[in-house]
């Protein structure tokens, strides 16, 4: 396991923000943490690269307990985009090759000339789209082991979305990297992540590879008896359980992390 | 570690020339009590105000561990005081060992007020303010014991002596004591610093 996070807990002012957070990465793989707006995503990964201290369980990395040392081959990408006032592109560009050892310059320039990053301008600066693809050039040309993107593609144009996705998909295929990506769009993760788990309250509800969650799953219309397998959630007209039986139908990955999310409530509003 | 330092103390000098160049000028002045001040000022703008402004965070989310980020921001620090003050015996006519007894006290001043303001912003509270109550408290119970007449009647042990005077980090009664509480605060403030975390 390149990351294992056992039982993770965070509180800020005795409110429970994760509680009891569980998960494995393999190398190579494409992991997406799936969830609601405050689930808990950005929390997590932010206890990951040791922005927060947990206030229970353990996280390995490189199959070692957390340390400073570990940082050089992880690359992040916070959610907000925040950014140094003051600094240019290129400021940015020798600070990161500064940090990352085995930083790759003509990938970063493949990004910069492709995209048309202004180096000389202060990334503060920048549109929010653009601070995005930024980022994405920066972390993919760190050459980190594993990359902690969290939103890549929000605040993008589908073109570009879609360019950066075929991006981050590539650098785990091709580069045999590890990358954790959080997100809610669930609709653009089944093209490109290799396993999730599905957070929400705190809680990672599932965890599984895209292929053996679709494979232990079905969806079966509400006139059809569910006796044989755990009744997961609502989705839609029909219902996701977890089986082995030849019933229904397969689920699409989005069918999966609905039925999991919205559980059993129905919301009627006539 | 040096490639660390060195993008740390870039960004320092890129983000915050500004308030530098005034503070480092500032810091020539000889009369100690306005250089006390000046430190002061020069203290709460470094890490101390970033953290109380959540900017913390994006240093950590680089390969920066907490302890770097102190570290290395403590060494910036030492790094401003010791060349302002080369440059200001220099510039005053100082003899070598007075620049380097100088240099001594200022480190110890700044190193206990880098830790206070530290534990300041690490227990939620702001980057100047404490230090600066801090400060005057520092030289009001320092003072008992000696300039001040009144005080020293109504407060003086029955030896004349103050140990607070000895410890206290603007009159250093006793250099080697004044070192030791000084570390000793800086120590307790890279503790806090590490458990406590950084980010709001």
């Amino acid at each position: 396991m390149i990351v294992k996070v056992e039982n993770l807990q965070k509180s800020f002012s005795g409110k429970f923000v994760l509680n009891g957070v569980s998960f494995d990465v393999k190398e190579g793989e494409m992991f997406a943490l799936i969830g609601p707006n405050g689930a808990g995503k950005t929390t997590t990964l932010r206890c990951l690269y040791g922005d927060l201290t947990p206030n229970g369980g353990k996280i390995e990395l490189f199959g070692k307990a957390f340390s400073s040392k570990s940082k050089e081959r992880i690359a992040v990408m916070n959610e907000e985009r925040e950014t140094f006032r003051r600094l240019t592109g290129g400021d940015y560009v020798k600070m990161w090759s500064l940090l990352y050892p085995k930083w790759n310059d003509k990938i970063f320039s493949n990004f910069a000339l492709h995209y048309k990053f202004d180096l000389e301008q202060r990334v503060e600066t920048y549109s929010i789209g653009m601070k995005t693809v930024f980022y994405v050039a920066l972390t993919v040309a760190s050459n980190a082991d594993v990359l902690i993107l969290d939103e890549p593609t929000q605040h993008l144009d589908p073109l570009i979305r879609n360019e950066i996705l075929k991006v981050i998909s590539n650098y785990t295929l091709e580069e045999k990297k590890t990358i954790i990506i959080s997100s809610h769009e669930i609709y653009e993760l089944e093209e490109i992540s290799t396993s999730f788990a599905i957070i929400k309250e705190g809680k990672v509800l599932y965890s599984d590879t895209v292929d053996d969650a679709k494979a232990s799953h079905r969806l079966i219309s509400r006139d059809e008896k569910a006796s044989q397998g755990e009744v997961i959630g609502l989705v839609g007209d029909d219902t996701l359980v977890k089986t082995d039986k030849d019933v229904g139908r397969f689920p699409k990955f989005e069918e999966i992390v609905l039925g999991y999310l919205g559980g059993r409530r129905e919301f009627i509003p006539f | 570690m040096l490639n660390k330092v060195e993008a740390y103390f870039t960004k320092e000098l890129k983000e915050k020339a500004g308030i530098l160049v005034v503070l480092t000028l500032l810091l020539l002045v000889p009369q100690y009590s306005w250089r006390l001040f000046f430190l002061l000022l020069l203290i709460a703008s470094l890490l101390p105000r970033d953290v109380h402004r959540g900017k913390i965070k994006l240093m950590v989310s680089l390969p920066f561990s907490k302890g770097d980020v102190f570290w290395i921001s403590y060494a910036f620090l030492i790094t401003i005081i010791v060349i302002t003050q080369i440059i200001g015996g220099a510039f005053f006519n100082i003899s070598l060992s007075g620049i380097g007894w100088d240099i001594l006290g200022t480190l110890i001043f700044s190193s206990a007020y880098f830790g206070i303001a530290m534990i300041s912003v690490s227990l939620g509270f702001g980057n100047f303010g404490i230090p600066f109550l801090v400060l005057i408290a520092d030289s009001f119970f320092g003072a008992i014991g000696n300039n001040w007449e009144f005080t020293y009647n109504l407060f003086r042990s029955p030896s004349g002596l103050n140990p607070y005077r000895m410890i206290s980090p603007i009159y250093q009664g006793n250099r080697f004591a004044a070192f030791v509480f000084a570390a000793a605060l800086l120590i307790t403030a890279y503790i806090l610093f590490e458990r406590k975390g950084t980010s709001k």
